[in-house]
């Protein structure tokens, strides 16, 4: 979660008497600190810069003591390694200068900019009240950064406040912006600051300042972002994500996006909350789950010219899984649910669906069509839920068992028809298979190996395979939408016709490996028996010896 | 026969008959027992499937745009889903009042076979000549995947009920793969399959008699069947050329769908065939075969009779339009009858046939015979030639004014007057009747006349033009002689004159001689002065008499001129003949003809128009009052008597 928080800054000036250091450019002695290697002495000195009596040495070391580049010990201090990146060492002076401070409590000494007063100026600035010039006394020596020049950095070595002004003109503002991810605050002065009858455009490169994000969030949690924080996301109810409160993104992202408002920050200091982003939202009761996934659900499938029954159940276990829903475990819609949802969002028949459901391969049954019927394994139908855990094993077993079984060795012959036989994950799951099968057995296969040509060649041994163009020809409609599995167990056939891949099985954990025994997650699966006379005019050459 | 009128114009005659065929018996008649039932039953055949609810989504195929099961589409579409398969070229407008409903059409490649089936698979009817069969549930789920198939592999486009008009658009990509029923219980093909033959159609001998034969009443019955009818007495129609039903009580098959289309194949097992076979037969039979009915017992029903192709409705009274019966000839007018009487439109027990009685005219190829022509031609050309003549008369008749400018003409003109008259009164005769109205021999004589006074009428102008030359000449030598004696008399007055300066020339010469010789004779002095000045005047007077002797020549030569001018004799010019000049004179008399125009050997027709072609003539009239007229000078001319084509 991230947020951006901006507040107006009142400003103070304060006229003061000082010893202190502007920084400017000495590229030689920055040689030198870049040169030092943490540390200077004498002979470093005389390393650095050749030709250097012992003498000049010792000066030039003295010097950069005074400077402050290295203490009394001859060690780089801040200033020191900031003049090795930058070459900028303290130009020491002393004087009458004015001075802008931020007059906020909890970021009272600030310092904005610094700038020398003509002696004029300074007999002009008088006595002021020392007290209250005490209070802006900063706590460190610097280098500060000016935010209204560029470039000008000031070392405070002493100084004696005199007189404080107030001004109300310029406008200079905060921008804060926490990363309650990460943990930082970061603060930055914006806007124009007015001084010495000048104004001046701030620059403010920002600067991180310590802040309890954690009692933030907490404080915020009912007030600025209307929720209760649960398990790290914020509970908030399907209502206002549908409004829109939460942003764009909030529906399918689970994040939030707001706007506007007052937050408060800093101990109790009122802030224009400019943007929250990124807030992790979750359901707030099991009914706001139900309607975010049926949103979820209706839109991932507007753009789908049709939506059969098995990808319902699947689609919508795709959407929930590993989401802020899945504690709530909404289930898929049912059939007469998702018709009056679609027509009611689609405006019209829903006939992506009804088409897809009415004239499927084989007709549903209306427990199905309800979301009542689970896994299935029948000799002529087998169906897996999203989720279902089976090896590949126990999946050929229920598909050729009987006829695999009583197959003589070098009897069978296994024809899959998968555009997808290709990609670590399958071919793995694809060498899995043919562990699955009994010794002997031919498979050949109907794909578009892509890349992977090489590795199904080394796989297949005996066996062949052909492209979808070869083996169906080129008119695309003569291709099969569908995957199919063909075993010719001795002139036995068995044909089965699958909704999905049987190498879209997936480890429960771990990397993929070919081990038929290993048990697999599968999405969704369904396979319909058929008879050798269903299948393929292309699939049917194949079976009866032939193919293109 | 009815006799032809006296007069009055020659029009056509309205006529009609009436004929009864209520005792006229044909060979056969296949009777439609029942109207077809064009809805879909509520219930099933075979009722334990019991009614298919509206709520429940079918597929329909739609062979054709007025298929029964349009109806069904339409009144399903707003209760449940229907999934209407169409062929190709379908029109969407027959489905439009089902447009806001369930509705979802595809247009396939080629029609579909007719049939309605429940999405679920378990009922289904097909329509079955006339009737709706119920297919059992394997069937029906048999049928289901062919039309799954069908909907996503055969489909072009596709038209979504519920969201306003019907439009086919593009076909999404199909989501899944269905089989093709290729074998099974329904078969799916692009070409009629062959049904294996059936002995005994349906239901077989029973006790000697056969219960049930089935026959395409498409198909005119064969002599077996008809013998089949008259022992036994039923038959009933189902079964078409090729036959797409083969049944018998073991099994059977069922074509549905058409040339063009998709054949779909339904295969019945022995129990299937069995509840098929009781259905037929018990249900009454759509149409059945009579053996020699009489038209009469035939009276308000749909029936197909020999020789005709479709089953029709047998009508009480038919009026017949036979059109236009062409009379062979004008007398023949009354009685005429069309050559061919109009085909009956439907089965009929009586009819009452009208036509109209035409008169004969020539045929549209006639035109106007030649003999007409030739006469038109000689009108044409007399008239002509008349014109030329009287033109001709008139320009001798302008000649006229010429007598008074020459004086010796007006006697001439005394004769030329009267004879000029005396041909006008004849040109004005031969103008007062056309060639054609006289016949060939007045034409001849005609013609003759007019070739007289042409002549005639050259002659005259011929001496009127010569009388005026003469009369011209006299004239032109009268007026030379005047002016030859006055510049005879000018030449003589002159050449006294000149007669008169030539003396004084001679004087004045003669003395610029004397001078010249004296000034001649004067010795050259010797002073340079003196030799000067004597030249100077001895040149002056040189040139003197050099100007004067010119001045004595040129008198001299003109005074002899002068003199030959007044002694010169008169010689007679002759003036230039008018007729020499451009326009003058070349049209007065008029040239003779080349030839004398040819007078046909027939005379006119009377009354009526002669027209021809191809060597035929017919003689056309408008009224029956010319027609005895017109018919003996028809047989005059070779030609036929024919009426006016009625406009």
């Amino acid at each position: 979660m991230r947020a951006t928080l901006e507040r107006r800054a009142a400003t103070v000036t304060v006229d003061a008497w000082a010893r202190l250091d502007f920084l400017v450019s000495r590229p030689e002695l920055g040689h030198l600190c870049r040169s030092a290697d943490g540390a200077l002495d004498a002979e470093a000195v005389r390393a650095a810069l050749p030709g250097l009596s012992a003498r000049a040495a010792r000066r030039v070391l003295d010097r950069c003591r005074v400077l402050g580049l290295v203490d009394a010990h001859g060690s780089l201090t801040s200033l020191g390694r900031e003049a090795a990146e930058t070459d900028r060492v303290p130009a020491p002076e002393q004087g009458v200068y004015r001075i802008a401070f931020v007059d906020e409590p909890p970021l009272r000494r600030c310092i904005l900019h610094v700038e020398r007063l003509r002696p004029d100026e300074a007999r002009a600035a008088g006595e002021g009240d020392r007290d209250l010039a005490e209070r802006f006394r900063p706590e460190t020596q610097g280098p500060f950064p000016s935010v209204a020049q560029q470039g000008r950095s000031v070392v405070f070595r002493d100084w004696k406040p005199n007189t404080v002004h107030k001004s109300d003109q310029g406008e200079v503002r905060f921008r804060v912006h926490a990363d309650f991810d990460a943990d930082t605050v970061d603060l930055q002065v914006y806007g124009r600051l007015a001084m010495n009858g000048l104004s001046r455009d701030c620059a403010d490169p920002g600067r991180r300042v310590e802040l309890d994000l954690d009692a933030v969030r907490r404080d915020w949690a009912g007030r600025v972002l209307p929720g209760r924080w649960r398990d790290g996301r914020l509970a908030v109810s399907w209502a206002a994500v549908e409004r829109g409160d939460w942003g764009g993104s909030a529906r399918d992202g689970f994040t939030g996006r707001r706007a506007g408002g007052q937050a408060p920050l800093f101990a109790g200091m009122d802030w224009v909350l400019v943007t929250v982003d990124d807030v992790p939202l979750a359901p707030e009761s099991a009914g706001d789950a139900l309607a975010w996934a049926r949103a979820r659900f209706l839109a991932t499938v507007a753009e789908q010219a049709w939506l059969p029954w098995p990808e319902v159940a699947a689609r919508h276990a795709e959407l929930v899984a590993g989401s802020p829903l899945e504690p709530f475990a909404p289930p898929p819609p049912s059939f007469a649910e998702l018709v009056d949802a679609l027509q009611a969002a689609e405006g019209g028949p829903p006939w992506k669906l009804l088409a897809a459901v009415d004239l499927a391969p084989r007709p549903w049954t209306p427990e199905e069509l309800a979301g009542e019927a689970s896994v299935v394994v029948a000799p002529d139908r087998l169906q897996f839920r999203y989720g279902e855990r089976r090896s590949l094993r126990e999946l050929v077993e229920a598909l050729f068992g009987p006829a695999l079984r009583f197959a003589e060795d070098g009897g069978a012959r296994l024809l899959v028809v998968d555009r997808y036989v290709r990609g670590h994950d399958n071919l793995a799951n694809f060498e899995a298979l043919l562990r699955c099968l009994p010794e002997g057995a031919r498979v050949d296969v109907v794909t578009d190996p892509e890349d992977d040509r090489a590795r199904l060649e080394a796989l297949l041994g005996g066996g062949r395979w052909w492209s979808y163009r070869s083996f169906f020809g080129r008119d695309r409609r003569q291709q099969p939408h569908d995957r199919y599995l063909v075993l010719d167990a001795d002139g036995e056939v068995v044909a089965w016709q699958l909704s999905n891949p049987i190498l879209d099985g997936r480890p429960v954990a771990g990397e993929p490996a070919a081990d038929p025994d290993r048990e697999l997650v599968w999405r969704d699966l369904m396979a319909l028996r058929l008879e050798p006379e269903e299948l393929p005019p292309a699939v049917r050459r194949w079976l009866n010896g032939g193919a293109r | 026969m009815t006799a032809i009128p006296r007069t009055g114009p020659i029009e056509a005659i309205d006529r009609e008959r009436l004929v009864d065929h209520r005792d006229e018996e044909r060979l056969w008649a296949w009777v439609r027992e029942a109207p077809a039932d064009a809805t879909v039953p509520a219930g099933l055949l075979g009722a334990a499937d019991g009614v298919l609810p509206d709520a429940t989504p079918v597929i329909l195929g739609l062979p054709e745009a007025g298929h029964p099961l349009l109806a069904e589409a339409v009144r399903r579409a707003a209760a449940g889903r229907v999934y209407a398969l169409v062929g190709p070229g379908a029109e969407l407008g027959p489905l439009e009042d089902a447009a806001r409903g369930l509705i979802l059409v595809r247009r396939l490649s080629r029609r579909p076979p007719p049939f309605l089936v429940s999405a679920d698979g378990r009922r289904g009817l097909v329509p079955f000549r006339g009737r709706w069969l119920a297919l059992p549930s394997g069937l029906a789920g048999a049928l289901r995947q062919a039309a799954t198939w069908l909907f996503w592999n055969d489909a072009e486009a596709e038209a979504r009920g519920g969201a306003g008009r019907l439009r086919f658009g593009d076909v999404p990509e199909r989501p899944f793969d269905v089989s093709r029923p290729r074998i099974g219980p329904a078969i799916l093909a692009e070409v009629a399959p062959r049904l294996a033959p059936r002995a005994v159609v349906a239901g077989g001998p029973a006790n000697g008699r056969t219960r049930l034969l089935v026959r395409d009443p498409a198909v005119d019955p064969d002599p077996e069947t008809l013998a089949v009818v008259e022992r036994d007495g039923r038959v009933v129609a189902l079964d078409p050329v090729p036959p797409t039903l083969s049944l018998d009580e073991h099994g059977g098959e069922l074509l549905l769908g058409g040339p063009d289309g998709w054949w779909l194949r339904l295969v019945l097992d022995a129990p299937e065939a069995r509840l098929l076979v009781d259905a037929l037969e018990g249900a009454a039979p759509v149409e059945t075969l009579r053996l020699r009915p009489r038209l009469g017992e035939l009276a308000g029903r749909v029936v197909r009779l020999p020789g005709r192709s479709d089953f029709e409705a047998v009508a009480d009274s038919l009026e017949l339009d036979a059109g236009d019966a062409r009379a062979l000839d004008l007398p023949g007018l009354p009685a005429a009858e069309p050559a061919k009487w109009p085909e009956s439109p439907a089965p009929h027990l009586a009819h009452r046939v009208r036509w109209r009685a035409r008169p004969p005219v020539a045929p549209a190829g006639a035109r106007t015979d030649p003999l007409v022509m030739d006469w038109a031609e000689l009108d044409a050309t007399v008239a002509k030639r008349l014109a030329e003549a009287t033109a001709a008369l008139d320009r001798v008749e302008a000649r006229r004014g010429a007598a008074e400018r020459f004086r010796d003409l007006v006697r001439s003109w005394l004769g030329f007057g009267r004879t000029l008259e005396r041909l006008r009164r004849e040109a004005e005769e031969l103008g007062e009747g056309l060639p054609s109205a006289l016949g060939p021999a007045g034409a001849a004589g005609l013609v003759d006349r007019l070739a007289s006074l042409e002549a005639a009428v050259r002659d005259l102008a011929g001496q009127v033009e010569a009388a005026e030359r003469q009369a011209r000449l006299e004239a032109a030598r009268a007026e030379q002689e005047a002016e030859h004696a006055r510049r005879r008399e000018a030449a003589r007055r002159e050449a006294e004159e000149l007669a008169r300066r030539l003396g004084e020339a001679e004087e004045k010469l003669a003395e610029a001689a004397a001078k010249l010789a004296e000034l001649e004779q004067v010795p050259r002095p010797d002073d340079k002065q003196a030799r000067r000045r004597r030249r100077k005047e001895l040149e002056a007077a040189r040139r003197h008499h050099r100007a004067l002797d010119r001045e004595h020549e040129r008198l001299r030569r003109e005074l002899e001129a002068a003199r030959a001018a007044a002694e010169a004799p008169f010689a007679f010019r002759p003036p230039a003949e008018p007729g020499e000049g451009p326009g003058e004179a070349a049209d007065f008399v008029p040239s003779p003809p080349d030839e004398a125009p040819r007078v046909p050997a027939e005379a006119l027709p009377a009354v009526g128009r002669l027209l021809s072609a191809r060597k035929r003539r017919w003689l056309v009239i408008r009224r029956w009052d010319d027609f005895e007229d017109a018919s003996r000078e028809a047989e005059r001319l070779g030609a036929t008597v024919v009426a006016e084509e009625a406009r």
